[in-house]
């Protein structure tokens, strides 16, 4: 019988929802710079 | 595990319809590939110039490496959302099928009327014109929807039923994949801007697509890896493995491709192939996962032969069950693919050989079985049973004769992506010869395929029945 538990489905998915939020923020932040330099704010 | 009954009939309906246009989509890519081979198959040099040639070859790779690959995805996706009770947006999974329709039919305009400079960039060769584009990049939306889908219905399912079942989470970090892989194409698009602007037309190209087709073959690999399981399963019931460690590897898929954005960022875009670095890096993590779960199967089957519960005939090898067969050989095919990858030398021949290895032999063969499976599911027949059983061992043969022609010519300094016809007679004479058999062997056991699966999904059931009764039976009694 499966034990039913509401925790992350592998060790790591914590960490990989993490990474991923910094990776999301970096890609944000990297491609905002690109698109002000494309329109000559900086 | 739940059985194709609990499939509900919208569910089917969807599957069904994704199932129908992945498989067309193999028979054209089919087709073009028997052109293709037998044009540079010394003697017989099927099509009449460079051009034709070259155009055939972008349609190829674009409805064989892009459009087949990723259609049976998001059908493999469709089936795992229904057996794992995953609550998938109905509306939100039609519009994917539909966008991804509407870009297959735009791509295949300027195909049809050889429209566009022909440009044999790595990934995604294509025609440089704006319907080449505006049809690619619908098609692959339509595919992203369809994965933004199936990671929603993830997230949102009722997490008092259990754990996501192996081949559910295994998906999920392919969908995970496939969403990285568009943001490194926007990323790309961003970065370089539109227009080669002056830059060297392969150059440019070549970058584009660098991050989102390393991606891709991270969302390939991992349905592969997800259909393996999947059929073996059929016979010996839920994976005998440690899940957790299972889990972890499959992560893996989703966490590697990562990386595909970030060269954009912190070189001069246009150079980003060469910093092999960050390829070497994905090659490694690409097969890294794999080389575990793989032999992770072979445990698995080990355990579950040793167990009274498994049927008789799983303790010899059940040579006329088109499913494990298509899985075997594709295990062996990719294992091999592998092998011969650090013998890839650049600009030779030896580059297909790998890449038809691990995507032909290993990711469509195991589609290819998963296929004959999903028929029961959308409440289908296969039909011509006998020619089913030989099928996946003529394609295995085929793609088998192919590489070792390819890898023959390749260790000879035989070019690719070239018309060949005035150095035809050269060095690398027999191996093409013995690539030009086995194309013909693989077209063989491709159309056999496509025959079979479009017949049975095409052919009117008399009456409707709920309970189907498949040609096929595994442990599970589905």
């Amino acid at each position: 019988m499966e034990k039913k538990h509401s925790g992350p489905e592998a060790p790591g998915t914590t960490v990989l929802v993490f990474l991923l939020l910094i990776w999301i923020g970096f890609l944000w932040f990297g491609s905002w710079i690109t698109l002000a330099q494309a329109w000559g704010l900086r | 595990m739940k059985s194709s009954l609990e499939l509900t009939s919208a569910h089917r309906k969807l599957l069904y319809s994704w199932l129908l246009y992945a498989i067309s989509a193999a028979a054209i890519a089919g087709t073009l590939a028997f052109a293709v081979a037998m044009t540079r198959t010394p003697g017989v040099r099927l099509l009449p110039s460079a051009r034709a040639f070259h155009v055939m070859l972008v349609g190829h790779v674009t409805f064989a490496l892009t459009i087949w690959l990723l259609a049976f995805i998001s059908t493999v996706w469709t089936y795992a959302a229904g057996r794992a009770g995953l609550p998938l947006n109905r509306r939100v999974g039609w519009s994917g099928l539909i966008i991804a329709l509407a870009g297959v039919v735009l791509i295949s305009i300027p195909l049809a009327r050889f429209q566009g400079q022909d440009v044999m960039n790595d990934y995604v060769p294509l025609l440089d014109t704006p319907l080449f584009f505006v049809g690619f990049v619908t098609f692959v939306a339509g595919i992203g929807v369809t994965a933004a889908n199936y990671l929603a219905a993830v997230l949102r399912r009722d997490r008092a039923a259990g754990p996501l079942p192996l081949t559910a989470y295994g998906m999920a970090c392919a969908a995970v994949a496939m969403l990285t892989g568009l943001t490194a194409l926007s990323v790309a698009a961003l970065r370089l801007g539109l227009g080669a602007n002056g830059r060297p037309i392969y150059d440019y190209y070549q970058a584009m697509f660098w991050g989102m087709g390393h991606s891709f073959q991270y969302v390939n690999s991992a349905t592969m890896v997800v259909v393996w399981y999947t059929l073996i399963g059929v016979f010996l019931g839920e994976p005998k493995v440690n899940q957790k460690l299972a889990k972890g590897l499959f992560m893996l898929f989703a966490a590697f491709p990562l990386v595909t954005p970030l060269p954009y960022f912190f070189y001069d875009p246009i150079t980003v192939t060469q910093h092999r670095a960050w390829s070497i890096l994905l090659d490694v993590g690409l097969s890294l996962p794999i080389m575990f779960l793989g032999p992770m199967i072979l445990i698995w089957v080990w355990r579950a032969a040793g167990a009274t519960r498994a049927a008789p005939w799983l303790r010899r090898m059940p040579w006329n069950e088109p499913r494990v067969m298509a899985f075997a050989f594709s295990a062996a095919l990719f294992a091999f693919g592998l092998y011969i990858h650090p013998a890839v030398r650049h600009g030779t021949l030896r580059t297909p050989a790998h890449y038809h290895s691990v995507v032909v032999g290993g990711v469509t063969l195991a589609f290819m079985g998963l296929a004959y499976h999903l028929l029961s599911s959308v409440n289908r027949q296969v039909v011509w049973r006998r020619v089913a059983v030989v099928q996946p061992y003529l394609f295995a043969g085929g793609i088998m004769l192919l590489v070792a022609g390819l890898l023959g010519a390749g260790d000879l300094g035989a070019p690719r992506k070239t018309y060949d016809a005035a150095v035809t007679g050269v060095a690398w004479l027999k191996p093409m010869v013995v690539m030009g058999i086995g194309a013909g062997i693989a077209a063989l056991g491709g159309a056999l395929f496509v025959a079979i699966l479009l017949w049975s999904l095409l052919r009117k059931v008399e009456k409707p029945r709920p309970v189907a009764k498949p040609v096929f039976v595994g442990a599970a009694g589905d």
